[in-house]
């Protein structure tokens, strides 16, 4: 995650001891990070979300820019970050990277705003940033919100478009980090020679991500660049809230991974042109310890230790650092997923109405803490779930939830919250051609069939449709199919832990109750059969209510 | 609409998919195949002439269609990330194509023909399983940015000289144990990687490449380096490290530029060490 001011200000980096277990808070009734988990499976078609959560899509691929002459939003949503406008939480910017190649790299810039009446979110303008100035950018991976509110987007490769110093000003083209300020939606200059830099002093690599401390001045990067490559790195700028300038150092374990508990920072020259192009070159010859694909890092609002994921073996690490001023660190050990004696790691998740041992797998990619420490992972690869790991987890005591399953061939991608933790910002990065449409909070119809920005939140607090009621699971499983349906049934399968009444209605997308059918549902597995012979073609949603669930499932009548 | 004729009414030039691309074969100038699970690529591809951009990277290829040389207008190549095992014949007939990218496959070899391929400009290759480059490769005349690292070259072609337009070149992770006498002629070269090779001594001429900044020569059997890279007047990073040195020629102290030098892991004596300091007091040296 790309913490926000607010996430950060308890982030205080510092301390050497040993910390003792952090006990995991009882989270308000009403807080976003306070649900049931979801049923793991493998990817569905749609979002699958607690049951007590909804979703509006914000923003999907090629929908068009603000002003025509931009054309259209590129695909391959990744970053997804919410920056405040003055710590607002219903008025700000959504930066979306595009971690495309070629010409589908680049990053677009939303202006958005909370409604209070409707209770939704409405897009004011889509822009696209203009890298133009500084030779493009290439595969913009994630970011983050720094804590004066704009975006460092990063560069996820050093090439490979053109892969040198086109420009001849002595840096190569890709490879860094990148600055922006959302209100103009331009790169920022670094340097004060009135022209956009990129952040050379942050080193050329392979970024994957960045996240800047409370004190403005300490930030911790990551290279997704192989076994050989792949380094953590700390920069301390000079000047809090200017990343231009700084000291760079990469980090080195004393000891083997898995054994070594302490480190030093390594400072790594980057005082000229040649030196900043070769970051990954000098990381390496002065002895900087490689993780195999370092992806995010993130600092804990509770403890100020600093966790980062290693996509390869599928873990996450953790260390407490001594912060702007200090060169070394302690504490350095996995915190959760696979370890190096057990490469299959599983944890049981418990979904309400069943619990299920779920395998981590591999590919733990972006990390998002909340203010209470909750950590959100999540995955690209294994089954490319959002996972929530609790403050309190251990490895021989794990408190881990599955929050999201993703639409069909995405991996999720972001993801920030807003300042006041009401909302949730994710993108479902190039899904599937998916065909099956979900109502959003917005009453409107999605396909997750090419990149989507969403925003999560409770229901009550997103859309008006369910914010009366009280939040009621959903039965554990419920799929429809055909669906599309153009036969005269449409066959429901559920299983549900009781016998029980139920009531079948459904409902048109203007929200009228176009049929409906008792029925009665036993234990277990249960198959019915819904005339839909006489709906006219369109979307519908079938809701299924028992006395203790209420389970909606959307399908197309053609 | 087929062929020329749909000029008036173009789709946006960008595709992510060959069925529509065909469909269109004239108007297509960029597509984006990327991470599609690809292990055959139809020969149908050759129809697209108008493309000038094709990304074929993250999928499992592990042949092309000999006639995906017919696309005589690509400028740029992704192949990277696939299982490809060997290249078309007639790879050389891509006479336009400035950016081959074919790193992280398991070629052998470049095929004889690559001659043809005069507008190359970015060759990137590393992780393949190449051990000789052909002599041929001379012929690319415009090449800038060359990455062979991670292969399993044995020797360079002496044509490699022929290079006049390099400024970076990456050999890193190989099995080479001597260079081209005449690597000196590469008089633009700005970057050069050699590290982890097997290096035990560096031509003399490389004390020519006037334009060089960065010299990585770590993970190699080197004694001694040559006096002649006191001439490398630009060079701002001499990386050294896991060789067996004894000591730096006197003649570095010339190189003004020249700040970061890393030594770690040789044999310098702790005299060694501070003559070497005192001889570049306007370098970094990490011992």
């Amino acid at each position: 995650m790309k913490p926000t001011s607010t996430l950060l200000l308890a982030a205080l980096l510092g301390g050497g001891k040993a910390l003792a277990q952090v006990p995991c808070p009882t989270l308000p009734a009403d807080h976003i990070s306070r649900f049931t988990s979801v049923e793991p499976t493998t990817q569905p078609q749609d979002l699958r979300i607690p049951s007590t959560h909804t979703f509006q899509m914000l923003a999907q691929g090629n929908m068009p820019y603000t002003n025509a002459a931009d054309g259209n939003m590129l695909e391959a949503f990744d970053f997804t970050g919410y920056a405040p406008i003055a710590g607002s939480s219903t008025n700000g910017y959504l930066s979306i990277n595009h971690e495309g190649s070629g010409t589908t790299s680049g990053v677009s810039m939303l202006s958005l705003n909370f409604n209070a009446a409707t209770k939704l979110w409405n897009v004011t303008a889509k822009h696209p940033v203009n890298f133009g100035p500084v030779t493009g950018t290439i595969n913009n991976c994630s970011g983050t919100v720094t804590p004066w509110s704009t975006i460092v987007t990063c560069e996820e490769n050093t090439g490979p478009t053109t892969p040198t110093d086109t420009n001849n000003d002595g840096y190569m083209d890709s490879g860094w980090n990148v600055e922006i300020d959302p209100v103009t939606h331009t790169v920022k200059d670094q340097n004060g020679d009135g022209t956009p830099d990129k952040l050379w002093k942050m080193g050329r690599l392979k970024h994957e991500n960045i996240v800047v401390a409370a004190d403005q001045r300490t930030a911790y990067e990551g290279a997704d660049d192989g076994s050989s490559n792949s380094f953590v790195y700390k920069y301390v700028a000079t000047t809090p809230g200017q990343l231009g300038n700084g000291t760079l150092y990469a980090l080195q374990l004393n000891g083997a991974i898995g054994t070594g508990t302490t480190g030093t920072w390594i400072v790594i020259p980057n005082s000229t042109p040649a030196e900043c192009n070769n970051t990954t070159a000098a990381a390496r010859a002065l002895g900087a310890t490689s993780f195999n694909g370092v992806e995010d890092i993130e600092i804990s609002p509770l403890t100020g230790q600093v966790y980062f994921t290693a996509k390869g073996p599928g873990t996450i690490y953790r260390f407490t650092d001594t912060g702007a001023t200090g060169t070394t660190f302690s504490n350095f050990e996995i915190f959760a997923g696979n370890t190096p004696t057990n490469t299959a790691q599983a944890y049981n998740i418990n979904y309400g109405t069943g619990t299920i041992s779920e395998l981590w797998r591999t590919g733990n990619d972006n990390l998002t803490f909340d203010s209470q420490g909750n950590l959100y992972v999540l995955q690209d690869g294994g089954r490319n779930h959002v996972w929530l790991i609790k403050p309190c987890h251990t490895q021989a005591n794990p408190a881990v939830e599955v929050f999201a399953v993703t639409p069909a061939g995405c991996e999720p991608t972001g993801m920030t919250f807003s300042p006041d933790e009401r909302f949730i910002f994710i993108s479902m990065q190039s899904p599937d051609a998916n065909t099956l449409a979900t109502v959003d909070a917005a009453g409107q119809s999605v396909v997750f069939n090419k990149s989507t920005a969403v925003v999560i939140a409770r229901k009550g607090v997103l859309g008006t449709a369910l914010s009366t009621k009280g939040a009621q699971a959903e039965l554990a499983k419920a799929d429809v199919y055909p669906n599309p349906v153009n036969g005269s049934e449409l066959t429901l399968q559920l299983s549900h832990n009781q016998k029980e009444a139920a009531t079948l209605t459904v409902y048109n997308t203007l929200g009228a109750r176009v049929f409906e059918q008792a029925a009665t549902l036993n234990q277990g597995q249960n198959t019915l059969k819904l005339p839909v012979s006489k709906l006219t073609n369109g979307h519908y949603n079938l809701v299924i209510t028992t006395a203790t669930t209420t389970t909606t499932r959307p399908f197309i009548k053609q | 609409m087929q062929g020329n004729t749909c000029l008036a009414q173009c789709p946006p030039k960008t595709s992510f998919s060959l069925t529509q691309s065909l469909q269109q074969p004239a108007c297509i100038k960029e597509l984006n195949l990327r991470g599609q699970s690809l292990e055959l690529l139809p020969p149908s591809i050759g129809q697209l002439r108008s493309l000038r951009l094709l990304f074929l990277h993250e999928n499992h290829l592990r042949h092309l269609p000999e006639n995906l040389t017919a696309l005589d207008s690509l400028r740029v190549l992704f192949l990277n990330k696939n299982s490809l095992l060997d290249l078309p014949a007639s790879l050389g007939n891509m006479r336009r194509l400035r950016q081959l990218q074919i790193e992280q496959n398991m070629l052998t070899e470049l095929p004889p023909s690559v001659a043809g391929l005069d507008s190359l400009r970015y060759l990137l290759s590393a992780y393949n399983n190449f051990t000789s480059l052909p002599e041929e490769v001379g012929q690319w005349n415009q090449l800038e940015y060359c990455d062979v690292s991670h292969n399993q070259l044995l020797f360079l072609p002496a044509s490699v000289n022929r290079w006049g337009n390099l400024r970076y070149l990456y050999l890193n992770d190989n099995k080479l144990q001597q260079l081209p006498a005449r690597l000196g002629d590469l008089a633009r070269l700005e970057e050069l990687n050699l590290s982890n090779n097997q290096l035990e001594e560096l031509p003399a001429s490389l004390g020519e490449c006037q334009n060089l900044k960065v010299l990585i020569l770590s993970g190699n059997q080197l004694r001694a380096l040559p006096k002649s890279l006191g001439k490398l007047t630009k060079l701002e990073m001499l990386i050294l490290n896991d060789n067996q040195l004894t000591t730096l020629p006197r003649s570095l102290s010339k190189l003004k530029q020249l700040k970061t030098i890393i030594v770690k892991q040789n044999a310098f004596t702790p005299a060694a060490r501070r003559q070497a300091e005192t001889t570049l007091p306007g370098a970094k040296l990490y011992f």
